[in-house]
């Protein structure tokens, strides 16, 4: 269970929270004027990659705000915690995740790493 | 009052108290008016808890602040509460009723606590004087560091569960 | 050749006696014996059957990672597959052993044994597939018969309790890493909490004969002053016989204290707590473990692990054998034999896989100077006996075999540095050539691994290894210890996974896993047969996936792999090491969140008159609310509802709604926000009105549905359903705060502020003007859907008028204090007018013969408002609220979708069933073709016949004409389709 750094709240176990989805998915600010295609995608679609991750979570059992972290989705480490209203840090404010391979596998931390190519 | 229980260094009693709930963000014209109203100034950082004789007001978040009447009657908070909510950036509530009152004191209190909430008491996590709100006994709990005893407040129909649990992990 | 007493061990009480049981067999041990210790002392040889071979096995270990000795414990609620290495015995154990009929020498099961060549690897993907009938009738109540090792559990109701710590280090492990960690740690600020599995500390120090002296103290007076110094120091709390079993992120602790060792748990008490931590850092000192070495039946009774046998004799006073033989490939042996020399035992061989010139001087000295007999270059090929060790094989390097008759075989294999719970902590391991084993050695997160976990076997380097990784904590330096050893500090190991066997028989088996039955043979066949991942071997082979998890012979098995793949054994890797560390009960899991803990009941304020006056509860979610009233004591469901329905659409009724969600939204945006939230236009409401409004998903589909209240511009109140309550103020915080943080807007559940009663009913007016006798309820003064404060016994009440029942109603909006009051007013003044109470299912009748829908009953988040003839509902002017987008996507102006429409019984007597499909012809051939189905369906006493809503295909251009309703239990009845609206169409009763 991780412990998620509420903004407002300071530290708290991960029961206390909601995952809201992926961040910065902007709600189309004319919906008459796009396309069925593009109003699915942003009802529907998500993306879900492995490593680097921006994502929205509430503090749904405290202070019931939400705001914005980037997770490495292969480690589950929380790289970073930002308010909603915050600009979408970019990679280089990140502290360092230790993504290495093309496909994202960690060296540490992902679990994963005792399964060999043989 | 009730005396709720009182065993294993733990007192736990039930307070009638009265509550406002007020939704906005910090304006000096707004700090005057809960000062006018029930002479206690809007704590600026938030958790922070500002304390007088019968009365504590608790920031909890960014834009939400509790107030906490240890005496007052109904009629005067709805007025107060009219008057505040004249403002149409605000809203006050009256969250009197809604809510039950716990007042946890003793040395055991955080021990017993720690059985049924993962909530860090430490003083560097939930220092005197702050409140949190968070999880007891999976029940959603206000609670308020205020020194030698914490008050704790939950949603009146989870009442009866919170206290049957304190009472239980007293016990056990 | 019987077990002998070693009173000298100060853990055992021998002058208290206990009496236990075992299948059946009265046994006498001492207080602080385990089951396993005391079986031992009683020369019990055999303690169960094998897994799937049910071949007689003994006694491996003396600790958790047990394979074998695994037996049902009848005296408390039967729990299977306890470890009797562990289980402390009291007086009036009732103890079974396992996996065996109709006894443990005589188990008719063993014939697997014959049949063992069929039971090859893979045998569980491969078989029992045809024919294919026989699956449900043959194999599975066979093979649930057979599954598992031991009997499943009877309730006992003991209290199992949790308890959360937040400190700053927790060290794993109390024995001589731990220890010498923990005093370091006394004297600083840091909060320290040291888990041990025993119930004494010293680890090693305890369980062996390794260490003669320790800071020129003796062995048990060294723990006793440690544990004084850390008993004396404020920051550091110990917790013996606490078993930590996971490892999580982030720094997260689980660890189950046992609270009843040596005691039998009581029901109502409590025996167990799983200790939640979180600690800034972990020190891992949790030591290391043996393994075995594979040979030709390696699993015969009489064999044990050679650590095994010394702990059994120093920490539990018993020598098992007093001349066992000792087979080992590394340097571990000279404490043994030491100790059975210094209580006037002696080994009757000892057997090193390595060359003379390889062997320590101190070991070849003792076995010298104790004629031991000696073989070096040497294995053991193989043991032979009935049911139990008779004789052992012994082979030199020229292949000569000696066979010894013996009836206890010690055997070491090297040590495994226990790394469970670093690997949990998602740490990387690594290979170490000169110990042969994997050790830690990138951490993920803070641990800290000392000692012998950290695969440090040199005594000489403890202090250094401790004081390097603890010196960021600012701890009190160790520098050095000194120690007198029984053993090479100079640990060394050969490689030894398996010996060869002499005679290639179909039966001779070399066992790798010894819960699973899995032999190396199981290993080879594997891998010829393509699974040369060590992941898919190990599930092929069910290698390691016993309740043991293979700890004395997973490594091994990777060793075995790697020869035969040709590879590093880093290349072949390890499988993931799976939490929990031992098996954990659910019961400690659950805590006290079981029975009456298991869910909060919420209750109304006027439960307790419900509960007086007759009501019969359904659960809403967590809420207890009245589903029926019984008028006398044997009146059922259908009999209240007919009756109450009749009596609310000829008096009046009255339902406590208290559990619907109740919201107050402020701001000078508010109205711009009640916009987009719902599909209202709420814009050209008149202050002190309400209406009902339906709230959409972006999606487009019906989430929830409620009454809005407008009492000006910037200030309303929304009604939500009760289920519905907690979603729908998310819902509006999260736009609130994510989409629209521009519009000063601010919501306040008020639930839990007010009561609220619906009442409505021909008489309804009648009662309301009774009870309050001030206010005006004509049709002038208070309008359908219109709201407004009053005063009732000096509080502020809100009376709305509107109705679900299609009635003349009215909604009191009043505080908790004063609710129960206010109820029984209304009776008192309402009884005479035929006032009743009523309940949840007949609301529910009541609003489908007006044909209201109910959120989550008609609608499952696939329907939108033209689904449900709401479309009148949508502010056409309106630019944009959530959903509007949704509704004209392709999907959603389908001609063909589901429509809500009525649906009433041709022949009257028919009975229409919820959930039942719509079909179109009574010809019941598949495939047939759904149409839809019914959502919801009663019988009328105010119509005098059954009718349902249901929703189907094109429903709206289909009413007036007939379809058909399925039924699986009987023949497919005829319906007419209709408009959804059976009593009052034109609403004249509402508007009265």
């Amino acid at each position: 269970m991780l412990i998620i750094n509420c903004p407002y709240c300071g530290p708290r176990e991960q029961c206390e929270f909601t995952n809201g989805g992926e961040a910065h998915v902007a709600r189309p600010s004319d919906p008459e004027k796009v396309s069925d295609k593009e109003w699915s995608e942003y009802v529907f679609f998500r993306s879900n990659p492995k490593g680097i991750y921006f994502e929205r979570w509430v503090h749904s059992h405290g202070c019931k705000k939400w705001f914005n972290a980037v997770r490495d989705t292969s480690t589950d480490k929380v790289l970073k915690v930002y308010e909603i209203k915050d600009e979408k840090p970019s990679l280089a404010d990140l502290e360092n995740s230790n993504l290495t391979t093309p496909s994202g596998e960690p060296e540490v931390g992902s679990g994963n790493f005792t399964v060999r190519k043989i | 009052m009730k005396n709720l229980i009182s065993s294993n260094s733990v007192d736990i009693k039930e307070l009638n108290l009265n509550q406002i709930l007020v939704r906005g963000l910090y304006t000096p014209s707004l700090n005057k008016q809960i000062k006018s109203q029930f002479k206690i100034s809007l704590p600026q950082n938030n958790l922070q808890i500002n304390q007088d004789k019968n009365i504590i007001c608790s920031k909890n978040s960014f834009d939400q602040w509790s107030i906490i009447l240890f005496q007052q009657l109904e009629f005067e908070i709805d007025n107060a509460i009219a008057k505040i909510n004249e403002d149409e950036k605000i809203l006050a509530t009256n969250y009197s009723e809604g809510q039950i009152y716990l007042e946890i004191s003793g040395e055991n209190k955080i021990s017993i606590l720690n059985k049924i909430t993962h909530f860090d008491f430490r003083e560097k996590h939930f220092p005197l004087s702050t409140s949190a709100q968070t999880l007891i006994g999976r029940v959603d709990c206000n609670i308020y560091n205020l020194g030698n005893r914490l008050l704790v407040t939950c949603n009146r129909s989870f009442g009866d569960h919170l206290k049957d649990q304190l009472i239980d992990a007293i016990k056990f | 050749m019987s077990a002998k007493d070693n009173k000298d061990s100060p853990y055992i009480a021998f002058h208290q006696s206990v009496k236990f049981t075992f299948d059946g067999v009265k046994y006498k041990g001492f207080k602080g014996d385990t089951i396993a210790s005391a079986l031992i002392r009683n020369n019990i040889k055999i303690i169960g059957r094998s897994f799937k071979y049910h071949r007689p096995r003994g006694i491996y270990t003396c600790g958790i990672e047990e394979p074998n000795a695994l037996v049902q414990i009848l005296s408390e609620y039967s729990e299977p597959n306890t470890r009797a290495t562990v289980k402390q015995i009291y007086e009036g154990l009732k103890i079974e052993s396992q996996n065996r009929w109709p006894s443990l020498e005589n188990d008719l099961s063993s014939v697997n044994n014959l049949l063992s060549p069929l039971f090859s690897a893979g045998f569980y993907n491969k078989t029992f597939m045809k024919p294919r009938g026989f699956w449900k009738k043959v194999y599975e109540p066979l093979i649930r018969k057979a599954a598992g090792l031991g009997k499943p559990p009877k309730p006992f109701k003991t209290k199992s309790t949790q308890l959360h710590h937040h400190v700053d280090i927790v060290i794993v492990g109390g024995g001589l890493s731990g220890l010498l960690a923990a005093k370091s740690l006394a004297k600083t600020k840091l909060k320290v909490l040291l888990i041990e599995q025993d119930s004494y500390l010293g680890g090693i120090l305890k369980n062996s004969n390794k260490i003669s002296t320790i800071e020129s103290k003796d062995r048990a007076s060294w723990i006793k002053d440690v544990e004084t110094e850390i008993e004396y120091s404020k920051n550091i709390k110990v917790l013996k016989n606490t078993l930590a079993t996971t490892y999580n992120y982030i720094n997260y602790l689980i660890a189950i204290e046992d609270l009843t060792t040596g005691m039998m748990p009581l029901e109502g008490h409590a025996d167990q707590i799983l200790h939640k931590i979180r600690a800034d850092h972990i020190i891992l000192a949790n030591g290391h473990i043996e393994r075995l070495i594979s040979f030709r039946n390696n699993d015969l009774p009489g064999i044990m692990l050679a650590g095994s046998f010394e702990k059994y004799i120093q920490r539990y006073g018993v020598i098992p054998n007093i001349s066992p033989v000792i087979f080992s490939n590394n340097s571990s042996s000279f404490s043994l034999i030491k100790i059975l020399i210094d209580l006037n035992c002696k080994p009757q061989a000892y057997v090193d896989s390595r060359s003379g010139d390889k062997i320590e001087s101190s070991l070849l000295d003792i076995i010298h100077k104790e004629n031991i007999p000696l073989f070096t270059n040497a294995h053991v090929e193989g043991c032979d006996g009935k049911k139990q060790v008779e004789e052992i094989s012994i082979r030199d390097s020229e292949g000569i075999i000696t066979k010894l008759k013996s009836k206890m075989l010690c055997i070491s294999g090297g040590f495994n540095p226990d790394v469970h719970l670093f690997t949990q902590s998602k740490g990387v391991l690594t290979w170490d050539d000169k110990y042969l084993t994997f050790k830690p050695s990138k951490s993920f997160q803070n641990t800290i691994v000392i000692g012998s976990a950290g695969g440090l076997f040199q005594y000489s380097k403890l202090a250094n290894d401790i004081d390097s990784k603890l010196s960021f904590l600012n701890h009190e330096p160790i520098v050095n210890i000194n120690f007198e050893l029984n053993e090479s500090d100079n640990y060394s190991i050969e490689k030894l996974w398996e010996t060869k066997h002499e005679k290639k028989s179909r039966w001779s088996k070399s066992f790798i896993d010894l819960q699973n039955d899995v032999t190396t043979k199981d290993l080879r066949q594997g891998i010829r047969e393509g699974f040369d991942r060590i992941e898919h071997l190990k599930r092929f082979t069910t290698n390691s996936m016993g309740t043991d998890q293979g700890k004395i012979s997973s490594i091994n098995a990777l060793g075995i792999v790697s020869e035969i793949l040709n590879k590093k054994v880093s290349e072949v890797g390890t499988t993931i090491y799976r939490p929990p560390y031992a098996p954990l009960s659910f019961a400690s899991i659950a805590g006290r969140s079981t029975y009456n803990f298991y869910d909060p009941e919420r209750k109304t304020s006027i439960h307790e008159w419900h509960k007086k006056n007759g009501a019969v509860f359904e659960n809403v979610g967590q809420w207890k609310r009245p589903w029926y009233f019984q008028s006398y004591l044997e009146e059922n469901l259908d009999q209240a509802v007919q009756r109450e329905a009749l009596q609310i659409r000829k008096y009046a009724g009255v339902l406590d709604g208290s559990t619907l969600g109740k919201i107050e939204i402020k701001g000078s945006d508010a109205l711009e926000f009640m916009n987009l939230m719902y599909t209202n236009n709420f814009s050209k409401m008149k202050p002190m009105s309400a209406r009902y409004a339906l709230m959409l998903g972006e999606d487009g589909m019906i989430m929830d549905d409620g009454i809005i209240s407008k009492i000006n511009d910037n200030h309303f109140i929304a009604t939500t359903t009760t289920g519905g309550a907690a979603k729908v103020l998310s819902h509006m915080e999260e736009f609130s705060q994510t989409e629209w943080p521009h519009l000063n807007v601010f919501m306040n559940s008020i639930t839990e502020q007010f009561c609220t009663f619906n009442i409505s009913g021909p008489k309804t007016r009648l009662i309301m003007e009774k009870v309050f006798k001030h206010i005006k309820f004509d049709n002038e003064s208070f309008p359908f859907m219109t709201f407004n404060n009053f005063t009732y016994l000096d509080s502020t009440i809100r009376i709305l008028r509107a109705s679900f029942t299609g009635e003349l109603g009215y909604e009191i909006y009043v505080r908790p204090s004063i609710a129960l009051k206010l109820w029984e007013d209304l009776f008192r003044f309402g009884k005479d007018e035929g006032l009743i109470a009523y309940g949840t299912e007949t609301m529910h009748l009541l609003r489908a013969e007006k044909g209201y829908i109910i959120v989550g009953q008609d609608t499952d988040g696939s329907v939108t408002p033209q689904d449900m003839d709401l479309e009148w509902m949508i502010g056409k002017s309106k630019k944009d609220f959530i959903g509007k987008r949704s509704l004209t996507r392709s999907d959603t102006i389908r001609s063909d979708r589901k429509q809500l429409v009525g649906i009433k019984p041709i022949n009257q007597k028919n009975i229409i069933e919820e959930g039942q499909h719509i079909i179109l012809s009574s010809n019941v051939k598949p495939p047939v073709k759904m149409l839809g189905h019914v959502t919801s369906s009663y019988m009328s006493p105010n119509l005098g016949h059954s009718f349902g809503m249901a929703v189907i295909k094109d429903g709206k251009n289909l009413i007036g004409s007939r379809a058909y309703v399925s039924s699986s239990s009987r023949d497919a009845y005829e319906v007419e389709i209709m408009k959804s609206v059976f009593i009052d169409d034109e609403n004249k009763r509402l508007v009265s």
